[in-house]
């Protein structure tokens, strides 16, 4: 936490080494974000690449009250979002370009799984309800508290609590089958 | 073991890292929009320290070691450009001094624009500061009693209105734990050494120790104001006492005044930083399920 203070005051000064320490230090965290949230490996490294070139654009104006990983974390989100979004429209609009993505995503060479328990969370994950996804990985791998995920999603923190909870007892479960079969 | 037996550590252990062609490609663009950045519109602001922690929604603990950052980074930058003249305060005798210490422990008083002593300023009630590097812990307590006690591996927070313990997750994983007080200090000097601010000497005395002093003024392009004041045991190099008058471009100005000492040892727990047994213990965000 300290590092990162200091890292941002001289991010900010317009210092490049920082820049790249900051790269540095959360790359993969938000790499595997952006990965648990699409299970895109492509598109995943697209949004972290975009992340980080707006954060190096917005040097001068960048005003962060909390840390610097949940910051980073929640433009991880918000991107995963809006390529959802973007998606969904193409989707709508084009039945063929939709199976297409569809197919893609299940495109084991693109999960970037090492082991077999990798792939099974991976399936898991993709199956949970994308709240629930959001909840876990931004807590997990994104290392917000319950408080920060509630106030992204605008819901109460009681109800993140019970996202993340119910969420890990599906994964659990679907887990488990998985094991059995 | 069934994989759904630790699903919480399974997620966060996820090997999936990026790859070298990607870091480069990366890189160049970030590097190449901070470039653009720079030669855009006006100068990039050049924030100050003491403008961080006035300024900053960030915790008392973060606020405290930073200002103890400045106090160490103050003595580096304004003595290690004082070569020659007075022996005594060569930097490597301070940076010697300050690696031979294993607890800092500071006080702060606050000062308001009107010169009225008052328990906080804006954004910031932290009292007292314990902080020893190995093992690495930072210990706050603040004006109401609430206390922060942080290691490398959980944060306990001790709440006295509810008189709870909160036990949460580790902050810092393993391969990047947090950098020790020498190293974030002898990485911002060449920073600091840009700064240009004015800087006076003067021999005194603190307690009955003879002392020296050290004043900066320092005022940035756009007005912003400060002026530190730090006293250093002219025998043991150490800062014993640490004054910030700042001034906003805005005119608001305030007061911080940190007394510091450096004992042999400091709390081990947070029951020794004055937690009482009997507080509720709740364990959240915790890696390993079912503690």
């Amino acid at each position: 936490m300290i590092e990162d203070k200091l890292l941002v005051w001289k991010f900010k000064s317009g210092n490049n080494d920082a820049l790249c320490r900051i790269y540095e230090k959360y790359k993969d965290n938000l790499l595997r974000l952006a990965t648990a949230l699409l299970n895109e490996t492509a598109a995943s490294e697209d949004i972290v690449h975009d992340v980080f070139v707006s954060f190096a654009e917005t040097a001068e104006k960048l005003k962060l009250s909390g840390n610097l990983k949940s910051y980073l974390s929640t433009c991880v989100a918000n991107r995963v979002r809006n390529w959802n979004r973007a998606r969904q429209r193409q989707t709508t609009t084009n039945l063929n370009e939709a199976e297409s993505v569809v197919s893609n995503t299940k495109r084991p060479e693109q999960w970037i799984v090492e082991n077999e328990q990798l792939r099974q969370l991976n399936n898991a994950l993709a199956q949970l309800s994308y709240e629930q996804r959001e909840a876990i990985s931004l807590h997990l791998q994104g290392g917000m508290k319950f408080r920060e995920i509630a106030e992204f999603q605008d819901v109460s923190t009681s109800t993140i609590q019970s996202r993340y909870r119910y969420g890990l007892d599906r994964l659990r479960s679907l887990l488990d089958n998985e094991a059995k079969l | 073991m069934r994989p759904s037996k630790n699903i919480e550590k399974l997620i966060k252990d996820v090997n999936i890292d990026t790859n070298a062609k990607m870091d480069n490609a990366v890189l160049v663009d970030v590097l190449e929009a901070l470039e653009n950045s720079k030669k855009k519109g006006p100068a990039i602001a050049q924030p100050s320290i003491w403008g961080i922690i006035m300024k900053s929604r960030i915790t008392k603990i973060t606020t405290a070691a930073v200002i103890i950052i400045v106090v160490m980074v103050g003595l580096y930058h304004y003595t290690g450009s004082f070569h020659g003249t007075t022996a005594a305060f060569a930097t490597s005798d301070v940076i010697t001094a300050m690696k031979q210490v294993q607890w800092t422990h500071a006080t702060t008083q606050w000062i308001d624009h009107n010169n009225v002593p008052v328990d906080k300023l804006k954004n910031w009630d932290g009292l007292e500061f314990w902080q020893s590097i190995d093992p690495y812990r930072t210990i706050s307590i603040g004006s109401s009693g609430d206390i922060e006690f942080t290691e490398l591996n959980s944060e306990k927070v001790y709440d006295p209105k509810n008189n709870t313990i909160t036990i949460t997750s580790p902050h810092y994983p393993e391969k990047d734990p947090p950098a020790s007080m020498q190293e974030i200090w002898l990485d911002c000097v060449s920073d600091l050494e840009k700064s240009g601010a004015k800087v006076e000497y003067s021999d005194s005395v603190y307690g009955d120790r003879p002392a020296k002093i050290i004043k900066v003024d320092y005022t940035k392009e756009s007005g912003w104001h400060e002026e530190i004041t730090i006293i250093v045991d002219a025998e043991t190099h150490l800062a014993r006492e640490f004054m910030v008058y700042q001034k906003t471009t805005k005119g608001e100005s305030g007061t911080m005044l940190m007394l510091i000492d450096y004992p042999p040892t400091g709390p081990k727990d947070i029951y020794e930083a004055g937690a009482p047994h009997d507080a509720e213990v709740k364990v959240i965000d915790n890696l390993d399920e079912g503690k």
